[in-house]
Order: C-alpha cells, then structure tokens, then sequence
C-alpha cells in the first residue's frame, strides 16, 4: 500500500467513526411505511416520464437511416500508427456499419457516468484519425445502457461480439474494412466469451455455455467467464469445439502462440462461491492445433502462480518467448508484482521478472517488444519495460469530461510489431449516428409545421384585414 | 411455513442490528448529512425486508440500495434546488486529527458514487468485485473510479 492509500485509509477511518452511529430504529411494519419517503409515493412519474422519452428515443431509432457513407481504403501494406493523443469521445461519431473505418489499431468502451452521454463501443483506425463506434455491441436504446464486450482481432480487421447480460444464438463479426456484418450462430441463449484471435484474423477462440441469469444485484462484476472451448474460421464460417483430452472442461483465459499454431488456456468459469466470478486454473494447458486446427492436442502445462491468469489474448510476446500474467483481484499488496511473465528457456517455461505496481492500476494491453509492454494507467498508454520498470508515455486519451472513462482498451497486437506514433490530425468521425440524424429530421419536420402554423394565421389575419 | 417466517424475521433483525452501523456511514460519507443518510438506510431496510425472502445476498442488496438511494437524494436535492440549503456548511462532528480533515475535504471534492467507493475500499476493505456489485458497474468501472478518486485526493491532499 503507497503512503497516499495509507494516509486516506487513516483519514476515512477517522473520519467515518468519528461520530458514533445512535442505535437503530425500530423497524415495525407501521415504521417501515414511515420509512418509505412521501417521494415515494409519485414514483409513477419518474417511469411513466422514462416511458414516454423510452417510446420517443424507439421511434426516432426504429427509422432507418437513409445515408451510406462508404469509407475511404488504405494500403494495408504500410505500416500501422497510432497517434500521440486519442482525440475526446463524441456523441457524434458515426456507426462502423454506415462507414467503415478500415483496419482499427484501437478497440475501447467509453463509459459515461452522466445518463445523457451515450456509452459508446469505439475503434480507432490504424491508418487515420478515423473513429467509429460499433453498432452492434449495443445492447438497448437507453443511451447509458452496457455495452456488449468485443474482442478486436489482432490484425485490427475484425471486431467479434461477446454476450453481455443476455443470452445470445449468434456471434456477430464485424469486418471494419467493409462494414459488413457475418452472424455466426451458436446454440440458443448461451454465454459467449471471447477468449482469443489468431495473428493472422483467421482463428477466434472462444467459450461457450449455457446462459444463466444473475440476480440484477449482482452486478456484471460477478458474472463469470468461460465456457467449453470452441474455435470458430471466420474465413469459412465454421465452428469446432476443441475436445481433445485433458482440454480444460471450461476455459476463462486464451492466446494463440504467434505462428498460431498452439493456444495456451487456463480453466475458469461459474465459480463456486457467489462472490467468485472466476476461479483460475493453476496452470496454463497447452493445445496444439497446427495451422489448420483439425486434430487439436493438449502438447504440454505450465504452473501459474496462485492469483494470477493469463493477460488476455496479446499475452504471447512476439517472438514466442513470453507469456504475460496479471493479476486476478487487484489488492494493493506490498511488492506483489501486478504483472508477471513465463519465460522459454531450455529448461521449459519458468517464471520471469514481475513489474510491481506502478500507478494505481495498470492494464496489460501486448506487447511491443519481447521486453517492453504497452500497459494502459487511467486515460494514458505507456510502454514498460519489464527488466526495470521504466516507462515512457506513448498517447493518451483527451477527454474532457470528468464523467467519461475509458475501459477495456484492445490494440491489434499483430500490428504492434510494426507501427509508429504519428501526431494527431482532426478527427474524422464519420456521419451522424442514425437515432441523431432521425432526431434532426424530427425536428426539421416539427419546425416545418411550426412554420406552417404560422403562416397560416398570418394569412387567416390579413384576410380578416381586408374584410 | 410459519418456521420459515420466524427464521426470516430473526435473520433479518440480525441483519439490520449489523448492518444498520455500517450502511448509515456508507450513506453519511456519500451525501454528507446524517440525518439523511439514516433516512435512507431506514428506506433501505424497508425495501430489503418487503423481499428479504426473494433477495440472495442482502448485505450487497442492501449496499446497493443505499448507494443508489444516496445518490438520487442528492441528484433530487439539487434539482429542488434544496441542496444548499441542507448543506449549509459541513456536518459537525467530532474533532478530527489533521489528517482526517484534510481526507473529508479532499473528499468533498469527488463524486458520489466516487465517495461511495473510496468508503467501501478503504472502510469495509472490499475487493473490486463486491464494490462493482455494490456500485452496478463492471470492475474496469471500479478501478476506473477509484484511479480518478486517488487522483483528486492526491491532488488536493498535496494543497
């Protein structure tokens, strides 16, 4: 724990105790009516009026948007960049669907606290200042409303769709270079997570079993991962579930191996207690699968130390020679390292260096280097080493609001090894969004009658004038 | 019937003599008068116990309920307009140390839902997952919030 954590610590104990609670309250049933505020009573209003603005927000989305913009294509020989500031989230921003915007080096969620700023999925171009959000993450016309989780594919391409809160029957698979959406199906109400993609886009990894529903109480933070193992070639539209023996029964945590060839897994699912949303394995499982993935077979186990699970689907570094552990509940522990690594050395895989905790919480994003890793701490990415600790910023988010945070950062790892910083031009944000531009003609259309009114009773008055 | 009612009602008596300590500090830290923050615990409770039968973890129910309560008495408040006269200066409690005063300051400077947090992280020692339960949002949120909370704290505990 810092010094700072130590001092807020100290001063929200004191604070919080300094006046004694009295004791409670009966609580009877003629008290428990007392209890209940007189506000409570026109509660009605409060529905009744987000019922009425609900009705209003579905028709204006419910009409189709005439407009298609159709994207501008780069080489996708040309290295990939990113630029040295990530520009201010905007309600503006285009859906990917209507204008593509190309291969994205950037997948992330905006979260707004304030209702009236919409959440948004977003993806950022790794050839322009393009920014898009991604229709199909949305799970609700509330503007506030979750978001699905995506997995942006590792040559920044595709972006598949999780489930969020609900059981879904399809894996929708974004192409960014083209707009189009293809609709994997799966089994009815099952939960998706998504777990990997392949260097090459071919391959996503992903868990898979039957939905349940959680109390709403419960929070998202508690609904786990996992799920049996499946892999799906978005080239050919076929799915497998990888069976072979010794193959985690439900699989929380995956990364392909650079060539493609080996995924590493770690099993994880419905945990036991309530309160555990995942229960990694102690070890990392192995699959060899080849390029083709027709005979997949565990090859071999690496131990994990306890509380620790691979760092998500970039974990791999680029020359196969690392994996990338994190840890799995943040608890600010002295000296223990929030990021460690496994490392291939003759003797096999054996634990590497660990990077102690830095800024209050980092995230592992890929790797740059075999030796430097992108993490993200708050709105800035930096690049770490892991053999010191050393940091250097690399970009950061502008965004002006207080009420918007920036969560669950992807890069396109395979793009990583082969890009540059550029500085930030204006950003192209594509057409309205759909329900705004309805709005706008709602509004178009109300003035035009407001208009007419008018004028008409300017006409009825100038008749009555020359009468 | 009536032993699953008895044993209900006794449970939830437990419960409210626990809990009713803690979640008035919950709701005192996170809209900063204590009578209205034992208001809305009362509120609280009473909603538990109308579904106690239905609720699966009452004490994150009930955290949850406060939090929520907390929050839209404040957002109320403000849009009547009734905030800062409810606020007319700081609640008075007992003396506090140099370090305590300059942590409630500090702390007058986030957010609601910020100072909710802070309380359920550093009070109640809490892990990510049950503040997230508590708050409703997903654990990047969490970790999110109480990253921007450090941030302002350090900030102003420097002043």
């Amino acid at each position: 724990m810092t010094d700072l954590e130590a001092r807020i610590r100290r001063g929200v104990l004191e604070y919080a105790d300094a006046r004694p609670v009295p004791e409670p309250r009966t609580l009877g049933p003629a008290e428990e009516r007392e209890a209940v505020s007189p506000g409570a009573r026109r509660r009605w209003l409060g529905p009744v009026a987000v019922a009425v603005g609900v009705s209003l927000v579905l028709v204006v989305i419910t009409v189709p948007g005439p407009i298609r913009f159709p994207g501008t294509g780069e080489t996708e020989e040309a290295p990939a960049s990113l630029p040295i500031t990530i520009a201010d989230y905007s309600a503006l921003t285009g859906s990917v669907t209507e204008s593509p915007s190309g291969r994205a080096i950037a997948a992330f969620r905006i979260e707004n606290e304030a209702v009236y700023r919409p959440n948004q999925v977003l993806v950022l171009s790794a050839d322009a200042d393009r920014y898009r959000y991604i229709e199909e993450a949305e799970t609700s016309i509330f503007l506030n409303a979750e978001r699905s989780p995506v997995l942006l594919s590792s040559d920044g391409a595709r972006v598949a769709i999780g489930s969020g809160s609900r059981g879904v029957s399809e894996i929708p698979v974004v192409d960014l270079r083209t707009g189009a959406v293809a609709r994997h199906p799966v089994e009815p109400d099952s939960t998706v997570t998504l777990l990997a993609w392949s260097a090459d886009g071919r391959w996503l990894a992903y868990g898979i079993r039957p939905f349940q529903p959680m109390p709403p109480h419960y929070g998202e933070s508690l609904r786990a991962r996992g799920g049996q193992l499946m892999l799906l070639d978005v080239t050919s539209g076929e799915a497998h579930g990888v069976r072979a023996a010794d193959v985690p029964a439900s699989v929380a945590q995956a990364a392909f191996s650079p060539d493609g060839s080996v995924l590493a897994v770690q099993a994880g699912g419905p945990g036991e207690g309530e309160n555990q949303p995942t229960s990694p394995g102690a070890e990392l499982v192995l699959v060899g699968g080849g390029p083709e993935w027709v005979r997949p077979s565990v090859t071999g186990t690496v131990p994990v130390p306890p509380n620790y699970a691979l760092a998500g689907q970039a974990a791999w570094a680029p020359d196969g020679s690392r994996l990338a552990l994190t840890t799995v509940w943040w608890q600010p522990q002295p000296g223990a390292p929030w990021l460690r690594t496994l490392e291939l050395g003759d003797e096999g895989w054996v634990a590497g260096p660990g990077l102690a905790p830095g800024p209050f919480a980092d995230f592992f994003l890929g790797w740059l280097t075999p030796g430097e890793a992108f993490v993200l701490s708050g709105d800035e990415i930096s690049a770490v080493r892991t053999d010191g600790g050393s940091r250097r910023l690399v970009s950061r988010f502008e965004l002006s609001s207080g009420d918007a945070m920036v969560l669950d950062l992807q890069l396109a790892y395979a793009l990583l090894r082969d890009f540059h910083l550029r500085p930030a031009g204006d950003p192209d944000r594509g057409p309205w969004p759909p329900w705004l531009r309805t709005g706008a003609l709602v509004v178009v259309l109300l003035a035009g009658v407001v208009v007419l009114l008018v004028l008409r009773l300017r006409r009825r008055r100038g008749v009555r004038g020359l009468r | 019937m009536t032993a699953l009612r008895e044993a209900t009602t006794a449970d939830f008596t437990r419960l409210y003599r626990e809990q009713y300590a803690p979640m008035v500090r919950l709701a005192r830290m996170t809209v900063g008068d204590r009578a209205s923050a034992e208001d809305i615990v009362q509120e609280a409770f009473a909603e538990v116990h109308r579904s106690y039968t239905r609720v699966e973890q009452p004490i994150a129910y009930l955290r949850r309920a406060v939090i929520s309560r907390s929050v839209s008495a404040l957002r109320r408040w403000r849009l009547e307009r009734g905030y800062l006269a409810r606020q007319t200066g700081p609640e008075v409690v007992g003396p506090l140390g140099p370090e305590a005063t300059a942590v409630r300051a500090a702390l007058a400077r986030l957010r609601p839902r910020q100072r909710a947090a802070v309380f359920l992280r550093y009070y109640l020692d809490l892990p990510e997952a049950e503040i997230a339960a508590a708050l409703g949002c997903r654990i990047g949120t969490v970790k999110s919030m109480l990253h921007r909370s450090h941030e302002t704290l350090r900030r102003h505990l420097d002043d």
